[in-house]
C-alpha cells in the first residue's frame, strides 16, 4: 500500500510557477535530504531524554510530510509531538521504534519523483 | 527539519521591493512551506521577504519594514510568540498586522499569539491558495484601521487647535466617553476618556455644576437640546477655563432620549477678549469708573425701573473747580492721580448712603421693593455723572449731592503736594425734569452751570421750584433734628368738655415748633416730613413722655386729675417700638394709665386688620384708653369697627363745621354718635366753634367736646389759668 497521497503532490504542482525550477523537485528534494537527519536528531534526543528536541523537530517534519502527501508519517510525527509536549519520553520511545523504517519507505516512495526530474534535468 | 546551524534567508534571492507593491515577510523553520507560498504571493502582487526563525525576522523586519508579517509558532532560535511581542515594541511594528501559522489542535498557541499581538490565524497544514487571499484582507482591514487612525488624529489635531471637544452620554448606562481634548480641558490624564456622567459634572466649577446637572436632566426629559457656559478650574486657582457646552439629545423610536451627544469647547480667550472689548467699550481707563456708554445704559434700565415701578431717581452731573489748574501746574499723571482719587471718594460716599436704597416706610409692607442701583460714572476730562437709582424725595440727592461736595473737598495729596479741589453739581429728577435720558443729562448738565454762576463748590437742581423746595424741606429736615435735640418742641393742650356734666375732663396735647429764626411751623409742615425721614420716632416718644409728665405734674399741683388724648403716627409702630414707649411713659411718670389717650387713625389698619387687632390690644393691655381718631373720613369699616378693642370714636371737625348748615353732615354726626353708641363706645366731637353746634351734639348725646368755642390750644400755664377762670381756685375742682 502506497505511503504517498497523490492529491498532496498534484497541490505542489499547481504553485508552480512557469520559469521556475520545478517545484515538485525542490519540495521532495527537501524533505528528502532533510527528513533522515531529522530522524536521527529524534532518536538521538529520545536515547537521552530530550523532550524539546524531540518536540520542536517532530513538529517540523510533521508539516513536510504532509505537503508531501506522506499522511501516516505525517500522523506518527504528530503523535510524536504531543507525546513529547506531553513528557512521555516512554511513549515517544514506543513510536520511535519503527519511525526510521517508515520514514525509508516514504523516501523510497518518494525517489521517482526525484529521478523524474532528474531524468528531465539530464 | 533542523536548519539550527544555516540561515535559510541566505538561500532566498535579495529583494528589492517594488514600488508600490506591498512587501509581506514570510518566517517559517520549513523552507518547504516558503517555497511554496512564495508563487501564490508573487502571484497576488506582494513582494515576499523571508525568514528561518525569529531573530532572522527581527532583522528582515528592521529591513523591509514589511506591510503584513506571515509568522510560524514554533521555530527553533526564536519562536513566533517571542518575535511578535518584539515586533509590537517597535514603531513601525505596533500597527503592522500578523498573521500567525499554528497547527489548528494547539489552542494554546493561539491563546498565547493573541496576547502577545498576533492579527489573524492560519492553520497548518496551510492552504497556500487561501493564503494569498487572507492576507489581502488583512492589509484592506489594515488600511481601513490605518485611515480610522489618520482620521482619528486629524479629528485629535483639529479639535486641539480649535479647543474643541466632543461626548457623547448613554443615559441608560450613565457612561460617558469624550474626546482627548475634552480630557485635555477638563484636567483628566490622557488615557481616561470615559467615566460616569457626574465625573465629567465634577470638574465644572461648582456655581454652574448644578446648572448644568439639571439642564442635562432636563434635555433628557425634554429632548430639547441646550447650551450652556461655565468656568473649569485646574488644579491650580488661577488656572481657570471658560468652556461652552452644546449638547443635543438622541431619540428612539418612541422618542426617549437614549443618548446625550456634545461638544465643549474653550472660549476663555474670546470671553476674555470679549470682556477688554467690553471693558474698553465701557470702562475709563484712568478710574476704572463706568465711562459715558456705560452710564447711558445704567440710565436707560433706570429709566425704564422707574417708569414701570412709578419711583423718581436722580442724576447728579459733576464737575471739578479749577481741574485745569492742576493739570496745567502738575502734569498730566498729577491730574490723573487726582482724578483716581476723586473716583474714589465718590463711590466710597455712594457706598455709604444708605437712605438711597430704603422703601418708603409708609410703603414698607405694600408689595415689591426696587432693585436699581446707583452708580458713578466719569464721562469727561473732569466730568462725572452719578445715578442715584432710587430716592423718595428730592432732598435724598440734595443730601448726597452735598457727601459729595464735601468728600470732594477734603485736601488731597499728589506727588507729595497738597491739592484742594471742590465740585460743582446739577441734579435732574425724573421724572419731574426729563423723561429720556438725554433730557436727563442735558439737565443736569445746565443746572451744574447755574451751579457755577452761583459760586463754586455747591449743588443746583435743574427745576427752581424742586431746588427751593428740597433745600427748604432739607433745611427744615436738619433743623427739625436739631429741635429735638435742643427742645425746640413744645406742646398745647385743648381741653375736653364732658358734655353731660359739663366738667372739663382731659385735653388733647398738640405739638408746636417755636423755630428760632423762622418762627412758629405748622405741624402741617414738619410732621410728613418727620414721618418720610424717621424722626417722628424720638418726637412720638418725647410727647408721650412730656404729656404724661404733665398729667401728673397737673395732678401733684392740685390743678386736677386730667386726662390726656396724645397723637400718634402708623410710622411709630412700623418703625419704633410703641408699645414699650407708651408703657415707660407712663410707668416713669407715675400717672394711672387710664388718664393717657392714643389717638390713632384708621389707616393703621388699613393693610392689615388681623395685625391691627392685636397691636390695639397690646395698647389696651398697659390699661390705656384709645381712640380713633378722624373718624369718619378714612376706612370707617363698619365690620371690623366692632372687633377692635377701642374706646372712643373721634369724629372729623369737617363734619362738625357744616353741622348746624348741612342735613347731610349733621346726619353723620348723628350717625356715628348712635353707632359709637350701640357698640359701647364714648364719642368726642372735635372742632366746635359756636353754641349752635354744641346744642346739636348736645341733642345728639355726644359724650365729649373740643374746640375754639371753648378754648385754642393753651400752653400748660395758660391752661391752668383757664381752668381757675373757669371754674375758680382749684381747689374747688380738685375736691369736688
Amino acid at each position: 500500500m502506497s505511503q504517498i497521497d497523490q492529491t498532496a503532490l498534484n497541490n505542489i504542482r499547481a504553485l508552480q510557477r512557469p520559469e521556475a525550477p520545478d517545484l515538485v523537485e525542490r519540495i521532495v528534494g527537501l524533505f528528502v535530504t532533510q527528513t533522515p537527519a531529522s530522524v536521527k536528531t529524534i532518536l538521538d534526543a529520545v536515547e537521552s531524554g530530550d523532550l524539546e528536541t524531540i518536540r520542536i523537530t517532530a513538529h517540523g517534519v510533521k508539516s513536510s510530510a504532509t505537503y508531501v502527501g506522506a499522511t501516516s508519517l505525517s500522523k506518527r510525527f504528530a503523535d510524536l509531538e504531543i507525546v513529547a509536549r506531553e513528557g512521555q519520553l516512554d511513549l515517544c520511545q514506543e513510536l520511535c521504534i519503527d519511525i526510521n523504517d517508515h520514514t525509508l519507505q516514504v523516501i523510497d516512495e518518494l525517489s521517482p519523483y526525484l529521478d523524474q526530474s532528474q531524468d528531465r534535468a539530464a | 527539519m533542523t536548519s539550527k546551524s544555516t540561515s535559510l534567508t541566505d538561500q532566498f534571492p535579495e529583494v528589492s521591493p517594488e514600488r508600490g507593491k506591498p512587501v509581506v515577510l514570510h518566517v517559517d523553520d520549513d523552507l518547504a512551506s516558503l517555497l511554496m507560498a512564495e508563487g501564490p504571493l508573487a502571484d497576488a502582487g506582494f513582494v515576499v521577504v523571508q525568514a528561518s526563525d525569529g531573530l532572522e525576522a527581527i532583522a528582515q523586519f528592521k529591513k523591509h519594514s514589511p506591510d503584513l508579517v506571515i509568522m510560524d509558532a514554533v521555530m527553533p532560535n526564536m519562536d513566533g510568540f517571542a518575535a511578535i511581542a518584539h515586533i509590537r515594541k517597535t514603531a513601525l511594528g505596533t500597527h503592522v498586522p500578523i498573521l500567525m501559522t499554528t497547527g489548528l489542535d494547539d489552542l494554546e498557541s493561539i491563546t498565547r499569539a493573541y496576547d502577545e499581538g498576533a492579527t489573524d490565524f492560519l492553520t497548518k497544514p496551510i492552504n497556500f491558495f487561501i493564503m494569498p487571499y487572507r492576507v489581502q484582507y488583512m492589509l484592506r482591514s489594515k488600511e481601513t484601521a490605518d485611515e480610522l487612525r489618520s482620521s482619528q488624529a486629524r479629528l485629535d489635531n483639529a479639535q486641539r487647535i480649535a479647543r474643541l471637544g466632543h461626548w457623547e452620554w448613554d443615559v441608560a448606562t450613565d457612561h460617558t466617553n469624550w474626546s482627548r481634548e475634552v480630557a485635555r480641558m477638563f484636567g483628566f490624564d490622557k488615557h481616561t476618556l470615559g467615566g460616569p456622567w457626574e465625573s465629567l459634572l465634577a470638574k465644572i466649577d461648582v456655581d454652574m455644576r448644578q446648572e448644568v446637572r439639571i439642564s442635562a436632566e432636563v434635555a433628557v426629559e425634554s429632548g430639547k437640546r441646550f447650551t450652556l457656559e461655565f468656568d473649569v478650574t485646574g488644579k491650580r486657582a488661577n488656572d481657570t477655563c471658560s468652556m461652552r457646552l452644546e449638547a443635543e439629545p438622541k431619540l428612539d423610536n418612541n422618542g426617549l432620549c437614549t443618548h446625550m451627544l456634545g461638544t465643549v469647547q474653550d472660549i476663555t480667550q474670546s470671553a476674555t477678549a470679549q470682556k477688554e472689548i467690553h471693558d474698553l467699550a465701557y470702562y475709563d481707563l484712568v478710574t476704572g469708573l463706568p465711562n459715558r456708554a456705560q452710564m447711558r445704559e445704567s440710565l436707560t434700565q433706570t429709566l425704564k425701573l422707574s417708569e414701570r415701578m412709578n419711583t423718581q431717581f436722580a442724576l447728579l452731573f459733576l464737575d471739578l473747580d479749577h481741574f485745569k489748574q492742576v493739570n496745567d501746574t502738575l502734569g498730566h499723571d498729577a491730574g490723573d492721580d487726582l482724578l483716581q482719587q476723586v473716583s474714589n471718594r465718590l463711590s466710597s460716599v455712594l457706598r455709604d448712603s444708605d437712605v438711597l436704597s430704603r422703601p418708603k416706610d409708609t410703603d414698607a409692607d405694600s408689595g415689591e421693593q426696587q432693585s436699581s442701583k446707583d452708580s458713578v460714572a466719569r464721562i469727561g476730562g473732569d466730568e462725572f455723572v452719578v445715578l442715584l437709582g432710587n430716592i423718595n424725595r428730592a432732598e435724598d440727592a440734595a443730601r448726597v449731592a452735598e457727601r459729595i461736595a464735601h468728600s470732594i473737598s477734603e485736601p488731597y495729596t499728589i506727588s507729595d503736594i497738597e491739592v484742594a479741589v471742590t465740585t460743582t453739581i446739577g441734579i435732574s429728577v425724573y421724572p419731574n425734569d426729563g423723561r429720556d435720558a438725554e433730557t436727563l443729562m442735558k439737565h443736569a448738565d445746565v443746572a451744574m452751570y447755574h451751579a457755577k454762576e452761583n459760586g463754586r463748590n455747591g449743588y443746583q437742581f435743574y427745576s427752581r421750584s424742586i431746588h427751593d423746595q428740597a433745600l427748604k424741606r432739607f433745611s427744615i429736615e436738619r433743623e427739625l433734628k436739631i429741635a429735638i435735640e435742643q427742645e425746640q418742641l413744645k406742646l398745647l393742650y385743648q381741653p375736653k368738655m364732658d358734655l353731660n356734666t359739663g366738667d372739663i375732663v382731659g385735653v388733647e396735647a398738640l405739638i408746636r415748633w417755636s423755630h428760632p429764626e423762622r418762627g412758629s411751623i405748622s405741624p402741617a409742615e414738619f410732621i410728613p416730613m418727620a414721618e418720610e425721614t424717621g424722626l417722628i420716632v424720638p418726637m412720638g416718644k418725647w410727647v408721650l413722655d412730656e404729656s404724661a409728665r404733665q398729667v401728673q405734674g397737673w395732678i401733684d399741683r392740685g390743678v386736677g386729675r386730667y386726662s390726656v388724648a396724645v397723637n400718634c403716627s402708623p410710622v411709630q409702630f412700623t418703625r419704633g417700638n410703641m408699645i414699650s414707649d407708651i408703657d415707660n411713659a407712663v410707668k416713669n411718670s407715675g400717672i394711672d394709665p387710664s388718664l393717657m389717650e392714643i389717638e390713632l387713625t384708621e389707616n393703621l389698619f388699613l393693610h392689615n386688620i388681623e395685625n391691627g387687632i392685636q397691636l390695639l390690644s397690646c395698647i389696651k393691655g398697659l390699661g390705656v384708653q384709645i381712640a380713633v381718631d378722624d373718624f369718619g373720613t378714612g376706612f370707617s369699616s363698619l365690620s371690623y369697627l366692632k372687633r377692635l378693642p377701642v374706646d372712643k370714636l373721634k369724629i372729623d371737625q369737617t363734619f362738625v363745621q357744616e353741622l348746624h348748615k348741612d342735613k347731610g353732615d349733621a346726619a353723620i354726626v348723628s350717625a356715628i354718635v348712635t353707632l359709637g353708641h350701640n357698640l359701647g363706645l364714648s364719642v368726642v366731637a372735635e372742632g366746635v366753634e359756636n353754641a349752635e353746634q354744641l346744642e346739636i351734639l348736645r341733642q345728639y348725646k355726644c359724650n365729649e367736646v373740643q374746640g375754639f368755642h371753648f378754648s385754642h390750644p393753651l400752653t400748660s400755664a395758660e391752661f391752668e389759668q383757664w381752668l381757675i377762670d373757669r371754674n375758680g381756685p382749684y381747689v374747688q375742682t380738685a375736691t369736688g
